[in-house]
């Protein structure tokens, strides 16, 4: 099988949507052969020639980290690219990955309706979105942090070899949570203000000798 | 109020797009706003790379000092800022976008509720935030969904922008109606 990855995080190589599009990967590599090209979309000379790759796959897995909601700014160049194959009667079969700092999998919601829309303006069959939050820390993480996602995401490569579509089922139970209840809210709040929770951030202010200006409002000083 | 336009027409867009924003330009200066219209292909910046310097490093600013610089400013300092873009394969340009990415430093890398989600902190007052809104401009092949999909996103970018979006309007409408809403703010 022609398998063309699309890696659209402006970190490329070095950032959570590559660790996890790999994970992926490796689930089809389990089932199938595969004859595999992988581009990185923050590449800004493969970014230019990305869509020559896009009609010849058999299946496209398209991945991206969550940026204001939508998908990255270079992310939507490439897919901006892609416009002359609108034209095609029939384009590959495209899958999804939209993962994100966030905790919650509900605020991918609305860009994976896009993602819905744009296969259909592409007339390509959709094989589904891996939707799942929380994903800022997993290249830091220990393996076994890690462990439950990453089968989840393996086991969604399996289920794309073996049967060219994503279960929505299971597409659900990865995602979660999808939301927290209104209920716990004051829980939440709590959870999030945790120095477990801010420490990710603080470690990476004070090693840059930033914390103590770390509400600086650069924008209006002096005015 | 001071106001903000963001134009999205990206180089070799379309042609009627600009003038129709520096016809509302003048409209809503003639109104009695400050209007600060900046055609942000001409902008100087590039993707937002993901560095998050801009929370860790050097708090509150891209650590690249390029254009996007100046568009925090005026953000911050606007009362209402208007996105405007054609829709190109059903979504705001990828210049709009670009800039979109890079007004995070205007955010605080904490987490906190909001309405029973995470949302980044504030990193200026609540006051400061400006209200926002779309304008766009219909391209061939562009239907009613994808109007929909986009305000459905835009509504939650202004939620973490800390922001509302005040309104969907397209360039099919006269200028003087988009002035008109955006004076009744």
């Amino acid at each position: 099988m022609q398998l063309t990855v699309y890696n659209g995080s402006p970190r490329g190589k070095a950032g959570n949507t590559e660790i996890m599009l790999n994970k992926v990967v490796e689930g089809i590599q389990s089932i199938t052969e595969v004859d595999l090209t992988w581009i990185n979309l923050s590449n800004r000379r493969e970014r230019a020639v990305a869509h020559e790759n896009f009609p010849n796959a058999d299946l496209i897995l398209f991945g991206f980290p969550l940026y204001t909601d939508a998908m990255p700014g270079l992310t939507k160049e490439f897919i901006e690219s892609l416009a002359p194959y609108c034209a095609r009667e029939a384009n590959p079969r495209m899958a999804f990955l939209v993962q994100s700092g966030f905790p919650e999998a509900c605020q991918s919601r609305p860009v994976e309706r896009y993602l819905e829309k744009l296969v259909r303006r592409l007339n390509a069959p959709y094989a589904g979105t891996i939707v799942k939050g929380g994903c800022e820390g997993v290249r830091m993480m220990p393996e076994q942090m890690n462990r439950k996602l990453f089968a989840g995401l393996k086991a969604c490569g399996v289920e794309l070899a073996q049967t060219g579509s994503l279960d929505p089922e299971k597409l659900r139970k990865l995602a979660k949570p999808e939301r927290y209840p209104k209920i716990v809210a004051p829980l939440f709040r709590l959870i999030l203000k945790l120095p477990m929770m801010q420490s990710y951030w603080n470690n990476q202010l004070k090693k840059n000798g930033a914390f103590e200006n770390s509400f600086a409002r650069p924008f209006m000083e002096g005015e | 109020m001071r106001i903000t336009l963001l134009n999205g027409n990206p180089e070799g867009g379309e042609p009627g797009f600009d003038h129709y924003l520096s016809t509302l330009a003048t409209q809503l200066e003639t109104d009695g706003h400050t209007v600060t219209h900046l055609p942000l292909r001409d902008l100087d910046a590039d993707f937002c790379t993901g560095c998050w310097s801009c929370w860790v490093k050097t708090p509150g600013l891209c650590l690249f000092k390029d254009d996007s610089h100046l568009v925090c400013r005026e953000v911050i300092h606007s009362d209402f800022v208007l996105f405007a873009s054609p829709v190109l394969m059903g979504y705001l340009s990828a210049v709009l976008k670009k800039f979109m990415d890079k007004i995070i430093p205007l955010l605080h890398p904490y987490l906190v509720e909001d309405q029973g989600e995470a949302h980044h902190q504030y990193r200026y007052a609540p006051e400061d935030y400006p209200l926002g809104g779309l304008l766009l401009e219909k391209t061939p092949g562009t239907d009613e969904e994808d109007i929909e999909i986009i305000s459905a996103i835009h509504a939650r970018t202004s939620l973490n922008m800390k922001s509302r979006n005040a309104f969907t309007m397209l360039t099919e409408s006269p200028v003087k109606e988009v002035a008109n809403a955006i004076n009744r703010l």
